[in-house]
């Protein structure tokens, strides 16, 4: 009984942990997949196109 | 502080132009006929700047600035200011450079900065709209970064108001300088005489060729392409106001040299050379992570000419901005460079994203200079070249690059920042006034030189922009490759996927920073709300509270005013108008 409320404590601990470790996954493969499409659409961006300051 | 935003707009006819209560007649018909297909080419920065200022003028109180280029510049409720900066012979391909109001310290500096950024990000989609119903339908968005992919170069300006000089070195730059006015006097005159000749001879020149059928042509193809008159015409002015202006503002370039900012230059140089390993943004160098999108581009110390190549650490470019224009001398900046307390401009910083770099920015740049005019920082290390000193320090991301000494000794930047911080600490326990806000940058920045020491620079995501965008360009590059392996499609580069990374990193709205952000993975400083609340608000106790004040009154209202940033005019000059200067408080 001790044990299944000690596992069940570390479970609700490490439930958001894990939740925000997935969520950063995914963050980080939007951004990858979006930087992926924005290079072939547009390679060698320049924005600036006649110099700068 | 001084932010230049690059512009990115993308024609996208899918981009449906609405009707809005302040349309005018043409763009009503123009919707009402349905010509809503966008025009395929981009509009120009300059059409871009102009819709961006009419929309930042629905959201706060605006009118219009006396600068140079006076219908280029906008004054804010706040106090705070947007430009459109371009070379004169490239109008169309210019930045946004947003001023903050005059600011009483880094925190303030960091919200009012942090509030620039609120508005130009609501502005956008009002901006887009407006565009759209002038035929150029696309999306708009704003990139708070300092270089493109091509290596242009741009960025933040920091300044910070402290004396140009003291004692006998004040005096004798005054002497020198109140003997380069008769000559720019002179110079002025002959500019102006030499121009009317010129006049005269091209109103000839084109007569003649009006003569001939291929003289004729190209007279047509001038007159009817505004933008290459516009081109032409800009190169023409740029060399003529560096011929014109040369002698004075060698002169004073040199003056400057020999007495401006002495002591700050000798006792503040090695910090400036090695701050980039905190407040640096990261760029992508070829196949290489360089700490700082700036400083590979900086050429030298102090700089010698308005020309935009020249790049120094410390930019007097803001003393000599009067001789940039001989047809737009005023005599308020010439007796304005006499004063004792100027304004320091530094060049090379970059346009931070996370909060916590840029306080530290302003806030321990602030500390050092306030030790320095104390007479607190006397032992501060020299570098032998600076230039080239913060050239290696940038190219070394593992930390470990030696700056070579006066003296014959090395340090890293790492073990410099840490003397400037040990430094600090001192001045802090022995000062009785040492404000709050002084002992958090003080705390945060001990904090990050930690961890860097201890290369711990998981801790430092979404703290400091170097570290956080190498972070993600690791993680894209990653993600690319496996992507690549799995998948037949056409892939980017890897430089070209590296090189949006870096970019899109600083994007406002939409970038990868802002998409931390958004999730909670960076430290903020400020809440959101603050930063909106000084949209609208001016910084007490400042000239821009004055300036804001006056903007906030005369709204609604229709009297000419014309803004600068120590005065304004209100009514029609020569019938009756008032000049209302913007005191400085006494310090």
């Amino acid at each position: 009984m001790k044990n299944q409320t000690a596992e069940a404590k570390t479970q609700t601990l490490e439930q958001p942990i894990v939740r925000k470790v997935e969520e950063h996954a995914r963050l980080l493969e939007n951004i990858s997949a979006d930087a992926r499409e924005l290079a072939n659409r547009y390679p060698r961006e320049t924005i600036v196109p006649e110099g700068g300051e | 502080m001084e932010t230049e935003y690059a512009i990115r707009f993308v024609p996208d006819a899918s981009v449906i132009p609405t009707v809005a209560d302040d349309c005018n007649l043409e763009e009503l018909l123009r919707l009402a006929r349905g010509q809503t297909v966008a025009h395929a080419e981009h509009p120009g920065n300059d059409v871009i700047f102009e819709a961006l200022s009419k929309a930042i003028g629905r959201i706060v109180a605006t009118r219009p600035g006396n600068s140079a280029y006076g219908r280029d510049q906008i004054f804010t409720q706040n106090g705070g200011a947007f430009y459109y900066e371009s070379l004169p012979h490239c109008p169309h391909g210019g930045l946004i450079e947003g001023s903050t109001p005059e600011c009483r310290g880094p925190g303030q500096a960091l919200l009012y900065q942090r509030a620039q950024e609120a508005l130009l990000l609501e502005a956008a989609p009002v901006a887009e709209q407006i565009l759209a119903r002038g035929g150029h339908c696309g999306h708009l968005s704003l990139v708070k970064n300092s270089r493109d992919a091509e290596g242009n170069v741009f960025g933040s300006q920091e300044n910070y108001e402290v004396n140009i000089a003291r004692g006998p070195s004040l005096a004798l730059y005054r002497l020198g300088l109140a003997l380069v006015m008769p000559l720019l006097a002179v110079q002025v005159l002959l500019t102006y005489a030499f121009l009317l000749a010129l006049i005269v001879f091209m109103l000839g020149g084109v007569l003649l060729m009006l003569l001939f059928p291929s003289g004729r042509r190209w007279v047509d193809d001038m007159a009817n392409n505004d933008r290459k008159l516009d081109i032409a015409l800009g190169r023409f002015q740029l060399w003529v106001a560096v011929i014109s202006t040369w002698p004075a503002l060698t002169l004073h370039a040199g003056l400057m040299h020999l007495f401006a900012f002495r002591r700050i230059r000798r006792e503040l140089i090695a910090f400036i050379v090695s701050r980039p390993v905190v407040i640096g943004t990261g760029a992508v160098d070829g196949d290489h992570f360089v700490l700082s999108e700036k400083a590979p581009a900086t050429r030298r110390v102090m700089r010698r000419s308005i020309m935009p190549e020249d790049r120094p650490l410390f930019d007097t470019g803001n003393l000599l901005k009067m001789y940039g224009s001989p047809f737009n001398l005023q005599w308020r900046p010439l007796l304005h460079s006499f004063r004792k307390r100027q304004r320091l401009q530094l060049g090379c910083a970059d346009s931070n994203r996370a909060q916590v770099a840029e306080f530290l920015k302003l806030g321990t740049t602030a500390l050092i200079l306030d030790m320095i005019e104390e007479g607190f920082l006397k032992d501060a290390p020299r570098p032998v070249d600076p230039v080239e000193a913060l050239h290696q320090v940038v190219a070394d991301p593992n930390l470990k690059a030696p700056v070579r000494l006066r003296g014959g000794k090395t340090m890293t930047a790492l073990e410099i920042q840490r003397f400037y911080l040990e430094k600090a600490k001192e001045y802090l326990r022995q000062s009785s006034t040492a404000s709050v806000e002084a002992r958090e940058v003080v705390r945060l920045w001990e904090q990050a030189l930690d961890a860097l020491d201890a290369n711990d620079l998981g801790s430092l995501v979404g703290r400091l922009d170097w570290v956080t965008k190498r972070y993600l360009l690791e993680q894209c590059s990653e993600n690319g490759r496996a992507s690549s392996n799995s998948q037949s499609s056409e892939e980017p580069t890897r430089s070209d996927l590296l090189q949006t990374v870096a970019i899109r990193y600083h994007e406002l709205g939409d970038g990868y920073f802002a998409r931390l952000e958004k999730a909670g993975e960076t430290t903020m400083l400020l809440a959101t709300e603050e930063a909106q609340r000084a949209v609208t608000e001016a910084p007490e106790n400042t000239p821009a509270f004055l300036r804001g004040g006056l903007i906030r009154r005369q709204a609604g209202r229709d009297v000419p005013i014309v803004v600068s940033w120590d005065s304004a005019y209100i009514g029609k000059r020569l019938r009756g108008g008032k000049l209302i200067p913007f005191r400085r408080p006494r310090r």
